[in-house]
């Protein structure tokens, strides 16, 4: 048991020394091939090409490490591609033209979603104050007795 | 044999077409021999169904290469296990085992409503046959889709053409079945939910029939989608477990919504509000599960799961467009019956922090759906069809997952009707306590990657928090009973199994994240080129070139090199990435090797070796965490079995409160 414990211990503590570690570690290939579609056909993203013989990724992966071995920028290796394939290439829509709607559209969403369920939640927690002003009104129902309201509590966290 | 298969397929369609029409009939006409010969149908089905499938496992067993699916996906050298997994391996075996589920299912629904929801049956019966009706028709209607179609010319050949290589392996045989199963699971609520409105009893009856089906469902994609990355991981060779594939993110979205739907139904069970909301939940959840089906077939999108030329695109797409037209116009013809009187005790409450976790979930879906369809709308409107791939997911899907775990983890700790400040005080120190130490401690370690920071402290926040839910049961009923610690948290959660077992799968999902935060934000890698004898080094990780071996095996040749590993100098074991060579596909292929710990993977693949000098090209990557990934889902998965036992006193609920709206009905 002790073995063990101390056995998850020190894998903790070497995972924390990776991640602190690691993090400043450069991924030079993965930096481009990440950016890219391969052309195999495949429809994965460069790095994630599933063919071990792949006549397009293979290379291009190669080429990709040396380029960046000799210094090459990672963004200028990202455009040669483009040159060369055309924005179809790209594992991600650029931040231009039209293609900003695919960057911008979700977050919009959320946010309309948003305001929307502030609003609902506004309006129907207001609601519940109208209606227990009524309930003040000659007529009205009388009000709950403790009792009921704390069987009701009792009942609502047996729902959970 | 194989004739007897096609022709329970046909009798399937004929079947599934009388399973429509009978009990519809039966419940207008109040003749109950039609209804009772509806539900008989669905035990006919079911019957026919399974003997079209054991035709196809036969002529699988037995290799009968006169069957072109057969041919198409065994071979003479294919073990048994995988002889048997090649049913669902293509296109029409796994339409067929879409039906086979289906069909069982709709047998055991009818079983099990044997003696409640009989007005809603016969539609739930008709519901569930048109499903099956489409799928059945899909079967027979072409040569391409009917597992039974002869090679053509008719003559048996020798030997079949082979599973492709990358679905040998158990994750492939998993996976494929339990993602139809949570997929097909998913219409059983989809279908009495129709059945509600049909009959306009739109209490939350439909809701508790339907709740175990619902979670089973749940547990099933969960653990699908779960196999799967797992599989991607240990058999693709690139090192990850999600790419973000169209296919991927069609089985996460209903995956998204069934996880919405699971958190809102709750509300109309408490509050009797969202009455709308669920039912639009369960029909976004059900399309979007043929949506996903459909996906494979259409060649709309590429992917490296799709089917190959299949011409079944148009089909799922008009059965979508069915669905929705026929729930939607449902829905609204109800819409003065599902009027709920909504009202919330507070601005800050449970109920209102569940309509932020449904928005969070449904905006992720909308993003994923987004990212799916967002080529084909460019192309439509710019003539340019772009890609939307990993970056695209990673950067918009992080900062929303932020939040889902930031609302995961203060769900729990809201009070239900109102929340006060105390007791928001009260719940939420010792979890911000704990996100704070653990910030902290990564910050005086050195991390400074932001993303990792805050979901690493967000983690920490949830579990304390969950932990803490946990805790003080467990000591209350300490303090109660006199119980031991043990006993008092299992009989804790024996008596709330809804509950606990909810807070189980919120720290299941915590532990994914952990994982995919660590994998995603730390991986480092290498490539290089090695002879016996020789290094290579990532981080502070070792591999040491031992041996090289290579042989022949009927239809493949391995190469396999074995390497010592080392962390500081310090022997962890030996890895042996293989790379194949099949002759019959002619196709290369890698099983790569890892040495896993719950601190890190090691993952070693074999890219290529020279035969005669032994020389290889090896690819090392240390993926920190990603133990917990799969530990994650394991606690998931547990969670929602926890969450599903049998629980007397929400029978007994549940019976009183059906009786209750059936005399409300009655009146």
């Amino acid at each position: 048991m002790r073995s063990s414990v101390a056995a998850l211990l020190a894998s903790l503590l070497t995972t924390f020394v990776l991640l602190t570690a690691s993090a400043a570690a450069a991924l030079p290939m993965s930096v481009v091939s990440d950016k890219l579609v391969c052309q195999c056909g495949c429809a994965a993203v460069l790095t994630e090409c599933p063919h071990t013989d792949c006549g397009w990724g293979i290379p291009a992966k190669q080429y990709i490490t040396q380029q960046l071995d000799a210094g090459a920028d990672p963004d200028a290796l990202v455009q040669y591609y483009v040159a060369e394939h055309g924005e179809q290439v790209l594992a991600a829509p650029t931040k231009r033209g039209f293609n900003i709607a695919a960057w911008v559209t979700p977050f919009v969403a959320l946010v309309i979603g948003a305001v929307a369920v502030y609003y609902l939640i506004g309006g129907w927690s207001s609601r519940r104050e109208a209606s227990a002003t009524g309930a003040e009104l000659p007529g009205a129902a009388p009000d709950v007795p403790e009792q009921l309201e704390r069987r009701l509590e009792d009942e609502l966290k047996d729902f959970d | 044999m194989n004739q007897i298969g096609y022709t329970a397929l046909l009798l399937a369609v004929l079947v599934s077409l009388y399973g429509v029409v009978a009990p519809i009939v039966g419940a207008r006409t109040g003749r109950r021999e039609w209804i009772v010969s509806g539900e008989r149908s669905a035990y006919a089905l079911c019957a026919v169904v399974v003997l079209a499938s054991i035709a196809l496992m036969y002529a699988l067993i037995t290799h009968d290469y006169s069957v072109e699916y057969v041919w198409s996906y065994t071979s003479n050298d294919l073990s048994w296990f995988y002889t048997v997994s090649a049913f669902w391996a293509g296109n029409a075996g796994s339409m067929l085992l879409w039906l086979l589920i289906q069909s069982v299912f709709l047998a055991v629904v009818v079983y099990q409503n044997r003696r409640r929801n009989r007005e809603l049956l016969p539609y739930v019966i008709s519901v569930l046959m048109t499903i099956a009706l489409f799928f059945s028709l899909l079967l027979t209607m072409s040569r391409g889709s009917n597992p039974f179609a002869s090679v053509p010319g008719g003559v048996a050949l020798a030997n079949g053409n082979g599973l492709n290589p990358m679905l040998e392996n158990p994750g492939m045989v998993i996976h494929p079945v339990t993602l139809y199963i949570g997929y097909v699971g998913f219409a059983i609520p989809f279908a009495f939910a129709m059945g509600a409105l049909i009959t306009k009893r739109l209490g939350d009856v439909w809701i508790r029939s339907t709740r175990r089906w619902t979670v089973v469902a749940w547990i099933f994609l969960t653990v699908g989608n779960i196999v799967g990355a797992w599989w991607a991981y240990v058999t693709l060779g690139w090192g990850g477990y999600w790419a973000w594939d169209p296919v991927e993110n069609a089985s996460f979205m209903p995956w998204l919504t069934g996880t919405a739907f699971l958190h809102s139904v709750m509300i109309q069970e408490k509050k009797d509000m969202l009455k709308v909301w669920n039912i639009v939940l369960i029909i976004l959840t059900f399309t979007l599960t043929i949506f996903g089906t459909f996906l494979t077939r259409s060649g709309i999108i590429s992917s490296v799961h799709s089917f190959g030329q299949s011409s079944l695109g148009p089909f799922f797409l008009g059965f979508m467009g069915l669905i929705l037209v026929f729930s939607l116009n449902l829905l609204f013809s109800r819409l003065d019956l599902l009027k709920s009187r909504n009202e919330l005790d507070s601005f800050v409450s449970r109920e209102s922090s569940f309509l932020l976790n449904n928005l969070i979930l449904v905006g992720m879906c909308f993003t994923v759906l987004w990212g799916v369809l967002f080529p084909i709308i460019s192309e439509a409107v710019t003539g340019n069809k772009v890609t939307v791939g990993p970056p695209f997911f990673d950067q918009v899907m992080r900062p929303i997952g932020l939040v889902l775990m930031f609302v995961t983890g203060i769900c729990p700790l809201i009070a239900w009707r109102r929340a006060t400040l105390a007791n928001l005080r009260k719940n939420l120190t010792y979890p911000a306590v704990g996100g704070l130490v653990a910030l902290v401690v990564l910050l005086v370690l050195g991390m400074r990657h932001v993303y990792a920071l805050i979901s690493f402290t967000l983690s920490a926040f949830v579990l304390t928090a969950v932990l803490l839910e946990f805790a003080r049961g467990t000591w209350v009923r300490r303090e109660m009973t006199g119980e031991n610690v043990a006993r008092a948290f299992l009989s804790l959660v024996w008596r709330n199994k809804r509950r606990y077992g909810g807070y189980t799968v919120h720290v299941g999902v915590i532990l994914l994240l952990i994982g995919v935060t660590g994998s995603y934000g730390f991986k480092s890698e290498a490539t290089e080129t090695l002879t016996k004898g020789e290094s290579m080094s990532v981080g502070t990780y070792e591999i040491t070139y031992d041996s090289f071996e290579s042989f022949d095996l009927p239809e493949k040749t391995v190469g396999r090199v074995t390497f010592t590993l080392t962390d500081n100098g310090t022997y962890l074991g030996t890895v042996a990435p293989v790379k194949e060579y099949y002759f019959a596909k002619d196709q290369p292929w890698t099983r790569v090797d890892v040495n896993s710990n719950l601190g890190r993977d090691v993952y070693v693949s074999l890219l290529d070796y020279s035969a005669e000098t032994g020389e290889a090209n090896v690819e090392v990557r240390v993926n920190p965490l990603v133990a917990w990934l799969w530990i994650g889902g394991i606690v998931m998965t547990i969670g929602g079995i926890v969450a599903i036992l049998p629980d007397r006193r929400e029978t007994r609920r549940m019976a009183a409160r059906y009786e209750r709206q059936v005399r409300l009905h009655e009146i």
